[in-house]
C-alpha cells in the first residue's frame, strides 16, 4: 500500500476531537427522545395510585400488565386499531401502485410531455387545495363517513413519487435493454426487473407511507364523524386532551359526568403503547434497506 | 367445498347480520345523529339497546372530534350533511348555526310530536333559542345542578378544597370553616415543615371553596343593588387577590403555582407534600385513595366548606343555573318529523329514568326520595347522560345523584361535602342562559383567559390589587370587553325576575 493511500485511510478512520463532541450531542438527543417514551412506558405497567403520586420516572412502580390487557379489549380501542391498520395496508398499497406507476414513465426521456407533466406535479406538490374545497371534494364523491376518506385523503404523495422516480432513472439502461431484447412488456419490465433492483427506494417510500397513514389524525377530524369509524389517532389524541381539558376558563368543571368518567392515566399510556407497538414492528423489517433508501435517488450518475 | 355447503353457509350469515336489525321497526327510517365527541363506543352502552326498543328507531350515532369540533360541525352542516338530529350542541356551536341559518324551525314539530319536551324545559329556557318572532330552533337542555327555588339543595356542593386530616393532627390543626383559621393552618405547617400548606393547579386560583368569603364564586355577574356587575369590579375581587398575594408572598400557596398542572398539584398532595388541594372533586376520592395507598398510607381526606370571613357568617354556596346544551335539527335532515318523535319519547320521564339509570331493584334504588346506585349494573350506565334529550332539570339533579355514589369512596366524599348543606345560604346564579348571545358567544373566551392569565400575574407579582384590575380592564378593551358588558347588562335588564 502506498504512502499517501495509507495517510489516506488514516484520515478517514482517525477520530478527532469533533467526532467524539458530535457523538456526545447526539447521544443526547437519543436520550432525550427515548427518556419521554421510556415514561409513558413506565406508566403504562405501574398502576394508576403510583401514577398519580408521581411515584413513577422511568421504571415501572407496582408493576401490572392489567392496564394493557384492559385497553387491547377495549370495543371502542380495537375498532379504532382495526380502522387504522386497514387505512394503513390498503392505503400503503394503493399510494405505491399510484407512486410506482406514475414514477416509471415519468423517469423516461423520451417520454412525450414528459416535462409539461412534471411541471404539474411540482406545482400541485406546493400548493394545495385547502381544506374546505377537499372535504367539499370528498363529500361530493361520497366519501366522508367511508374507509375511503382515510385511503384517498394520503393516497399519493408527489414528493415521495419524485424519491422513486429519481431512483429509477439512476439505475442502468443497459439491464432494461436486455429485458426489452428478451421480448419484455413494459409492465414485465418493471415488475420483474426494476422493482427487484429496486428494493431499497420500495421499502424507503413504503414506511414513509406506512407511517403517514398510521399517524393520518386530520383525515378522521375532516371527513370521519361515524362514532365506530374514528381512526386510532384520532382516538388516541380524544382521550389524551378530554383528561387535560376538564374546566372552561371561568374555571367551572364543564361535564362534571365526563370528569368523573375520565380514563386514569397509566390506561392512557398504556393506549398510547399498544398504538405505538405495530409501526415500530414494521420498522425493523425494513430497517435494512432504510438508510441506504433514504440517500440513493438523490445523487445520479 | 360443495355448492351447497356455501349457500348454507351464505344463508347463515344472512340472519347473523339481519339479528341485530329485529329490535327495529321496519317502517321507521334510521335516524343519524350528532353528538359531541364521546370517550367510548356508543353502541357497546346499554342505552343504545334500550333506546331502540324504546322508539322502535334504529340509530346511527356520529360524533364530531374533540380538536376543532366548532369548525368540523359548521363545515358539515353547511356542507348539507344529512343528520336528522343534533344532540348536546354547545351554547356557542347553537348560537354559530342559529346565525348561520342552518337550523330547522321546531315550532309546528313541538306541536305535533313534543309534548314530553315542553313540559320538561323551563319557562326561562325556551326564549335562549326563540327568536323575535316567535320561532323556535333549539331545544334547550338545562344543567342538573340544583333544586328549583325552595327544593332540597343537598348535593350542591361538589367541588372543594381537600385538607389531609392526618397531618392536620400531626401538627394540631382543626378543619378550617374562616378564612382566617385557613391562613393560620397554612402558616403552622409551613412554618413547622417548610412545605408549601396549599397546593393548586394554575387553572384554580379562582378558589371557588375561598371565595364566598369575598361574595362572589363561579359566577362571573352578581346583581349588586340591581346593577349587574362583573366580579372583577367587586370590592371582593380586590380583597380576594390581596389575600391570595398574601399566601403565595408567605411560600404558604405553593409558589410552583402558576406553572402546576392539576395532575402536579394532586402528585404534591398526596406525597405529603402540601396540607390542602384545590380543586378536589368529590369524584377524585378513589383516585387520591389509590395514590396515597402507593405512597404507604391512606389519611383521612375532607373536603373543606366554603369559607367565611368570621365565624358568626352563614357559609354561602353559589349554584349555576342555564342551559347547558342545545338539541336541534339541521336543515338538511331527512327525517325531521322522526327525529322529534324519536326525541319527545326519550324525554318522557319514565323513559329517561330507564336510560339514565337504568331499571329499578336492578340497577338503583329509590329511598326516601334519593336515588342509590346498586352495583355491578350501575356501573354499564355510567355514560347513559350523553344519549339523552331533556327532563325537568331539579328531577335531573336528584336523580343525578345516584352518579355522585358510584363507588363507596365517592359516594362518602359526596356525603362529608354535602354535610352542612342545610346550614348554607345558597345562592343562585344565571348568566349561562345568556351563553348563546353572539356578543358573549364571540368574546367571552377570550375575556376569560385574558383575566385568567393577568390575575394569575398579579398574584405572583405582588402588584396592588386595585392597579392590577385597572389595568387589566383596559386591555380587555383589545377583546371587546364594553360590547360584553353591555350585552349581559341587556340580558339582565330583560331577565332581572330570575335574580329577585
Amino acid at each position: 500500500m502506498s504512502k499517501t493511500r495509507k495517510k489516506a485511510q488514516s484520515y478517514l478512520t482517525r477520530r478527532t476531537a469533533f467526532d467524539y463532541i458530535d457523538m456526545v450531542v447526539l447521544s443526547l438527543f437519543g436520550v432525550m427522545i427515548l427518556l419521554p417514551v421510556l415514561q409513558v412506558v413506565a406508566k403504562a405497567f405501574s398502576g394508576e395510585g403510583p401514577v398519580i403520586a408521581g411515584l413513577v420516572t422511568f421504571w415501572p412502580i407496582g408493576f401490572q400488565t392489567d392496564t394493557i390487557g384492559y385497553v387491547v379489549k377495549k370495543g371502542e380501542f380495537l375498532k379504532a386499531f382495526q380502522t387504522s391498520v386497514i387505512a394503513t395496508v390498503a392505503g400503503t398499497t394503493l399510494s405505491m401502485f399510484l407512486t410506482v406507476t406514475s414514477a416509471y414513465p415519468l423517469s423516461k426521456p423520451t417520454l412525450v410531455g414528459r416535462k409539461f407533466i412534471l411541471y404539474v406535479f411540482v406545482f400541485i406538490m406546493l400548493f394545495h387545495a385547502g381544506m374546505v374545497p377537499n372535504y367539499l371534494l370528498f363529500r361530493s364523491l361520497g366519501l366522508t363517513n367511508t374507509i375511503w376518506a382515510l385511503i384517498f385523503s394520503g393516497a399519493f404523495s408527489v414528493f415521495n413519487m419524485f424519491i422513486v422516480k429519481n431512483y429509477f432513472e439512476a439505475l442502468p439502461e443497459s439491464v432494461e435493454e436486455a429485458a426489452r431484447i428478451d421480448g419484455a412488456s413494459n409492465i414485465r419490465t418493471l415488475v420483474s426487473v426494476i422493482l427487484p433492483m429496486s428494493m431499497p427506494v420500495v421499502a424507503t417510500v413504503t414506511l414513509y407511507y406506512a407511517v403517514g397513514f398510521w399517524n393520518n389524525y386530520m383525515a378522521g377530524v375532516l371527513y370521519i364523524t361515524k362514532a365506530d369509524l374514528k381512526p386510532l389517532q384520532q382516538y388516541l389524541y380524544d382521550l389524551v386532551r378530554q383528561a387535560l381539558d376538564t374546566t372552561d376558563a371561568a374555571g367551572n368543571i364543564k361535564d362534571i359526568d365526563s370528569t368523573m368518567n375520565l380514563t386514569g392515566e397509566s390506561v392512557r399510556a398504556a393506549t398510547i403503547v399498544v398504538s405505538t407497538v405495530p409501526i415500530l414492528i414494521v420498522y425493523p423489517f425494513l430497517q435494512k434497506y432504510f438508510v441506504k433508501g433514504m440517500t440513493i435517488g438523490s445523487v445520479k450518475g | 367445498m360443495s355448492k351447497r355447503m356455501v349457500a348454507l353457509l351464505l344463508a347463515a350469515l344472512l340472519v347473523i347480520s339481519a339479528i341485530p336489525a329485529l329490535a327495529a321497526d321496519a317502517d321507521k327510517p334510521t335516524l343519524k345523529i350528532l353528538t359531541y365527541y364521546l370517550a367510548f363506543d356508543p353502541y357497546e352502552q346499554p342505552a343504545y339497546g334500550i333506546e331502540e326498543e324504546m322508539t322502535g328507531y334504529k340509530v346511527e350515532w356520529y360524533t364530531l372530534p374533540s380538536d376543532n369540533a366548532d369548525q368540523t360541525l359548521m363545515l358539515q352542516i353547511a356542507g348539507g350533511e344529512q343528520y336528522d338530529l343534533m344532540l348536546r350542541l354547545s351554547p356557542a356551536q347553537y348560537s354559530e348555526l342559529h346565525q348561520a341559518g342552518l337550523l330547522l324551525p321546531l315550532n309546528d314539530l313541538l306541536d305535533a310530536n313534543g309534548n314530553y319536551i315542553k313540559e320538561a324545559v323551563d319557562a326561562t329556557a325556551w326564549p335562549t333559542s326563540t327568536d323575535e318572532n316567535g320561532v323556535i330552533d333549539g331545544i334547550p337542555q338545562e344543567g342538573f345542578n340544583g333544586p328549583k327555588e325552595g327544593g332540597d339543595p343537598y348535593g350542591v356542593l361538589k367541588t372543594s378544597i381537600a385538607m389531609n386530616m392526618d397531618l392536620a393532627a400531626e401538627y394540631n390543626l382543626e378543619q378550617p370553616t374562616t378564612i382566617e383559621e385557613f391562613y393560620n393552618c397554612c402558616k403552622v405547617y409551613t412554618e413547622a415543615t417548610g412545605k408549601p400548606a396549599f397546593t393548586m393547579g394554575k387553572g384554580a386560583w379562582e378558589t371557588q371553596t375561598i371565595m364566598p368569603a369575598f361574595d362572589m364564586s363561579g359566577a362571573l355577574w352578581y346583581n349588586r343593588d340591581g346593577v349587574f356587575t362583573h366580579r372583577l369590579n367587586t370590592e371582593g375581587m380586590t380583597e380576594y387577590l390581596a389575600f391570595m398575594q398574601k399566601l403565595y408572598a408567605e411560600g404558604l400557596l405553593d409558589n410552583d403555582m402558576p406553572i402546576n398542572t392539576n395532575a402536579d398539584a394532586k402528585e404534591k398532595f398526596t406525597n405529603g407534600t402540601a396540607l390542602f388541594y384545590a380543586t378536589a372533586g368529590f369524584w377524585d376520592a378513589d383516585a387520591l385513595n389509590s395514590a396515597f395507598e402507593a405512597t404507604g398510607s391512606v389519611p383521612q381526606i375532607n373536603f373543606l366548606g366554603s369559607l367565611t370571613k368570621s365565624a358568626e357568617e352563614q357559609p354561602v354556596v353559589y349554584v349555576s343555573y342555564g342551559v347547558n346544551n342545545y338539541t336541534a335539527i339541521p336543515w338538511s335532515a331527512e327525517h325531521p318529523e322522526d327525529a322529534m318523535i324519536w326525541a319527545n319519547t326519550v324525554s318522557e320521564f319514565d323513559n329517561f329514568r330507564k336510560i339514565y339509570i337504568g331499571t329499578e331493584g336492578e340497577t338503583y334504588s329509590l329511598v326516601d326520595g334519593q336515588y342509590w346506585p346498586i352495583f355491578p349494573g350501575f356501573s354499564d350506565y355510567t355514560n347513559s347522560d350523553k344519549f339523552t334529550v331533556v327532563i325537568d332539570s331539579a328531577l335531573g339533579f336528584i336523580m343525578w345523584q345516584a352518579r355522585a355514589r358510584k363507588t363507596e369512596a365517592i359516594g362518602a366524599a359526596y356525603a362529608q361535602l354535602n354535610e352542612h348543606v342545610y346550614d348554607y345560604r345558597i345562592e343562585s346564579y344565571y348568566e349561562s342562559y345568556a351563553a348563546a348571545i353572539p356578543a358573549i358567544k364571540d368574546n367571552e373566551a377570550a375575556i376569560n383567559t385574558m383575566i385568567n392569565d393577568e390575575l394569575l400575574i398579579a398574584i405572583t407579582n405582588g402588584t396592588d390589587p386595585a392597579t392590577a384590575i385597572a389595568d387589566l380592564e383596559t386591555k380587555l378593551e383589545e377583546e371587546n370587553w364594553t360590547e360584553y358588558c353591555e350585552a349581559y347588562q341587556a340580558w339582565f335588564e330583560a331577565n332581572k325576575f330570575m335574580y329577585e
